[in-house]
């Protein structure tokens, strides 16, 4: 019977693998085989108390060249807090002194204000836009969501407005390519209803509909007016009914409008399209009579770049209508990556599109949010991925360029591996991807914005009155 | 040096951390000089897990010791005091002092939120840390407990066999919950590990920590957790790969570490049944549930189904009784009405297919009895050539509808998994949603494009889990036959693996926290 016994092959196989593995721990066992890098196997470093990564913070460079004016540049420096936002307009003429000024006449009751909040991911669903709506409206007034699309993949998900829509629409985006038929809306969306027979005018025919429900929430419970943004179309073959009435879609222009609802409140509203001809429809808009409406326009994998794509008609058109104080860009963790060091072509991209916003809408101020913390994973431990400060540079950059103004996200969460706090500290504002902010996370964002806005707001009545 | 020998609650240890390998090392290399001395043995290998448990969770060892004090002591005196009434009493004492520690550490928080939520006062939470193991060597003191009380077993004499049966540091973390009567009796044997035991034991090693490291965190880690993190993020199809997902990833890091533990085990010398048994190839869930940790629902059924009084006391309290087991295994699993609600839809499920059975056991009966009755149609019955064809064509229908039954189980089981890992019902809801309401079929390549690794190791765990099992077997023979250079090769090639894959930023294997 002892002769069977092999406990001792045990002891013999454990002793071997550990000597083997302490070996393969004093070389660099790490190899490639094509792309796919093996690995140091380093049993050791469980042992060894000091971590692999030594944690230096990142410093954020200030830029300085011959295309950045100079007073541009002591602007920068001149912030005390990284995270607050740098007005790079000059002193005589502040880029924000549209959206202020807006403001300003706002609370003196005298016109509304308007932001467009164009953003990726981070965004969606109506995040940090709900959020900084909401204490906008707390303080300046207002009722409603403001502008919506009409499809969405992310309707489920979005709290602040209940939104369903037949599945018949066309859906085009700015990163579709195939586009000479359509024209994209502000959003980046164009939509376009199912074409009927006759244009019968019954709600129950198979053309497109789309419905918005209000929620049981502060300011999101009603709805007052009731706007359609719609690019041209023919004429009387095509109609839309609401609130058991037909309008006719006969606009010429560019972006036309049609107050479906006006002045009194409703709960839900559904828009019934019987169009014989392509209709390019561009959104709703949902508001009351007064304060501020901030419009969420995301788009999901976007860097910002594509917004050159929406026609200059188009933007003006809408802004004769809507007449927006600020256009907000918060894009960059989808250029971020890690094997890039040279950004300078999402420079020269970002740089168009805010001259073409400007060219568009020489009335408004805009501001370029920066993209937040992101991490990678590296042997193990999340750490900020190194492309996010040259992300960043690139954006403050642009901003220098262009003269308008700059909130540096980055800075403001908490700047270097502050991801890596945000979804592992005892309150989680940020998703295991290490990129999204939850809904949580969204609002503390939303809130920051809202108070280095309003320290500059302050500072600009100061100087006014 | 010396921090890494004392307890750390940010990493504790696990059979899958680097500190493990030089830890086992260490016992083996001992193992071998004193195995032989029975009580040297004892005190050597609870000292090893005394350690062990100190490494895992710290001062929360003290616990181990003391239930292990109080249920030697209370077993031996169930045994030794003579009237049924004491014995009674006795056993409601220990019960009270083991669910009671259990409850207070592991549900006071639950209660706490209920009487919130309901109105009924505001306490603030204890957020206490549960005690690692907790779940597991409580239920093994209650069966042995138990087992004195109704006269099955006769309690051990001496306190040191007790503790380290208690203790016994593979099984400890994440069980299998060990069974008094199975164990003990194998503490004071002869130790014997052949050459089947160190070859049966490398391959549930191997198998272990291909299925804990290499399948399940790298899943959990690259695509399941984003989707449980937030569903609404994502299209119904990847949020059905998600749920998917999360079938192999719960069952690859539960069976990996079980597996790990009986392969450890048999290379010391003792035996420890199997904990699952390639569950998702079940074709109802009854079947399910015999395969599926098996170790503590066979605990449930002899321990709360059979006290409760199984299926002696009628159909309706069957099914009760069905119910009951099952909410409260649900409960087992964490302090959450989520996993109530778990639990009790596996409850109904099994009560349906309880229902099933005894229909179909009815009618088969029935028709058997006609066909005994009139033998005279039994000869009548057609020849052989004729019988051969039918036969061939049942036999196909028969695994056709043996096969839509694995499916449906499957597709059962993946359902009530949603609700067991979704952080809130909500979140649970959502997932339905996506899914039934918003699949996005067309995301299906730019998701395997995106996750091409992910998906080929879940395919990989997929096909292993649903390769038949003599197959395996035979793969279990061939590591047996090995030489052991061929062993250690084997395991050097697999551990090397597992680096590549591991993430030093440890996953918490996800019945740790129950």
């Amino acid at each position: 019977m002892e002769a069977l016994n092999r406990l001792r092959q045990t002891a013999l196989i454990t002793l071997v693998i550990v000597l083997l593995l302490i070996l393969l721990s004093l070389t660099d066992s790490s190899f490639r085989l094509g792309r796919y890098k093996f690995k140091r196997v380093d049993l050791l470093s469980d042992i060894k108390t000091t971590g692999l990564y030594r944690k230096s913070p990142l410093s954020g460079r200030l830029l300085t060249d011959s295309v950045i004016r100079a007073d541009s540049i002591t602007r920068a420096a001149f912030k005390a807090d990284p995270a607050s936002v740098i007005d790079f307009g000059s002193d005589s003429l502040p880029e924000l002194r549209h959206f202020f000024e807006s403001l300003f006449q706002t609370q003196q009751k005298q016109k509304k204000t308007r932001i467009g909040y164009f953003g990726d991911s981070m965004i969606e669903g109506d995040l940090v836009t709900q959020d900084l709506r909401s204490t906008l409206q707390d303080t300046f007034g207002g009722i409603g969501v403001g502008f919506m699309p009409v499809t969405s993949i992310v309707a489920g998900f979005r709290q602040t407005i209940l939104h369903t829509f037949s599945g018949n629409w066309q859906t085009y985006t700015l990163l579709d390519h195939s586009g000479a038929n359509h024209v994209l809306g502000i959003s980046g969306f164009d939509f376009v209803p199912a074409t009927v027979g006759t244009a019968d005018r019954a709600t129950t025919g198979p053309g497109s509909w789309v419905k918005y429900s209000a929620v049981s929430k502060n300011r999101l419970n009603r709805f007052y007016n009731v706007r359609l943004f719609y690019g041209s179309a023919k004429g009387p073959s095509n109609y839309v009914t609401a609130g058991g009435r037909n309008f006719s879609l006969d606009g010429t222009s560019a972006v036309n409008e049609l107050q479906l609802l006006k002045g009194y409140p409703v709960q839900s509203v559904q828009a019934a399209f019987q169009c014989q001809d392509r209709v390019n429809v561009f959104g709703f808009s949902l508001e009351g009579d007064s304060g501020v409406y901030v419009d969420n326009f995301s788009f999901r994998g976007n860097s910002g770049m594509p917004l050159t794509k929406i026609p200059a008609d188009i933007l003006s058109g809408i802004n004769s209508r809507l007449d927006y104080g600020l256009i907000i860009l918060h894009y960059g963790v989808n250029v971020v990556n890690e094997k890039v060091t040279d950004f300078s072509w999402y420079e020269r991209g970002m740089t168009e599109v805010v001259n073409h916003l400007k060219a568009a809408m020489p009335n408004t101020s805009i501001l370029i949010i920066s993209a937040g913390d992101k991490s990678i994973r590296r042997d193990g431990e999340y750490i900020t991925d190194p492309s996010v400060p040259l992300v960043i540079d690139i954006q403050k950059r642009v901003a220098q360029k262009t003269d308008v103004a700059f909130w540096n996200l980055y800075e403001a969460m908490g700047g270097y591996n502050s991801m890596v706090k945000w979804v592992q500290g005892d309150t989680v504002l940020a998703n295991k991807d290490y990129t999204h902010p939850n809904f949580r996370g969204a609002r503390k964002i939303a809130d920051l914005l809202y108070k280095h806005l309003m320290t500059e707001y302050k500072t600009y009545v100061r100087k006014k009155v | 040096m010396l921090e890494q020998l004392t307890y750390n609650a940010k990493d504790p240890l696990l059979f899958n951390s680097g500190f493990f390998l030089f830890f086992i090392f260490i016992f083996f290399f001992f193992y071998q000089f004193l195995y032989k001395k029975k009580l040297t043995r004892v005190i050597y290998f609870t000292i090893f897990s005394l350690y062990f448990f100190y490494k895992a969770c710290g001062f929360y060892v003290s616990l181990i010791i003391i239930s292990a004090i109080v249920d030697f002591s209370l077993s031996n005196w169930i045994y030794r005091v003579n009237t049924p009434a004491k014995k009674k009493a006795l056993l409601f004492f220990s019960v009270i002092i083991n669910l009671g520690l259990l409850c207070y550490f592991k549900y006071t928080d639950l209660f706490i939120s209920i009487i919130n939520d309901a109105q009924l006062g505001r306490l603030e939470p204890l957020n206490l840390v549960l005690p690692i193991g907790i779940s597991f060597y409580t239920f093994e003191n209650l069966s042995y407990t138990i087992d004195v009380y109704r006269g099955q077993f006769k309690p051990v004499t001496s306190f040191l066999d007790y503790l380290f049966f208690l203790s016994f540091f593979p099984k400890l973390v994440m069980g299998p919950i060990v069974r008094a009567s199975d164990f003990i009796p194998q503490i004071r044997q002869d130790i014997l590990v052949t050459q089947q035991d160190i070859g049966r034991g490398l391959y549930l090693i191997l198998g272990g920590l291909f299925k804990k490291i290499v399948i399940s965190d790298f899943i959990y880690v690259n695509f399941v957790q984003y989707i449980f993190d937030d569903p609404a993020r994502y299209s119904g199809i990847e949020c059905l790969f998600g749920v998917y997902g999360y079938a192999m990833v719960i069952y690859c890091d539960f069976s990996g570490y079980s597996d790990m533990a009986i392969g450890m085990a048999q290379w010391m010398g003792f035996k420890i049944p199997m904990n699952f048994d390639l569950p998702y190839q079940s074709s109802s869930i009854t079947e399910f549930w015999r395969r599926w940790h098996i170790s503590l629902s066979s605990w449930l059924r002899d321990y709360l189904y059979i006290a409760l009084g199984g299926n002696r006391k009628g159909k309706i309290r069957l099914y009760i009784n069905l119910m009951l087991t099952m909410l409260l295994g649900g409960l087992w699993h964490g302090a959450s009405l989520k996993f109530v609600f778990w639990g009790g839809m596996h409850g109904v499920a099994l009560a349906i297919d309880k229902m099933i059975m005894d229909i179909r056991k009815k009618f088969f009966n029935r028709r058997q009895e006609s066909e005994v009755r009139s033998p005279k149609s039994n000869q009548e019955l057609p020849t052989p050539d004729f019988r051969l064809p039918t036969s061939k064509l049942s036999n196909l229908t028969s695994q056709i509808s043996h096969l839509l039954s694995i499916v449906f189980t499957f597709h059962f089981v993946c359902f009530c998994w949603i609700f067991f890992k979704a952080n809130t019902f909500d979140d649970a809801i959502i997932i339905i949603r996506q899914i039934t309401g918003n699949f996005n079929g067309k995301a299906f390549i730019p998701m395997m494009q995106a996750y091409t690794a992910v998906f080929a190791v879940m395919g990989i765990g997929y096909l292993i889990h649903f390769t038949p099992k003599g197959m395996q077997l035979k793969l279990e023979n061939l590591v047996t036959d090995m030489p052991v250079i061929g062993k250690v090769a084997l395991l050097f090639i697999f551990i090397w693996l597992a680096v590549q894959v591991k993430q030093a930023d440890q996953v918490m294997p996800i019945y740790l926290q129950f």
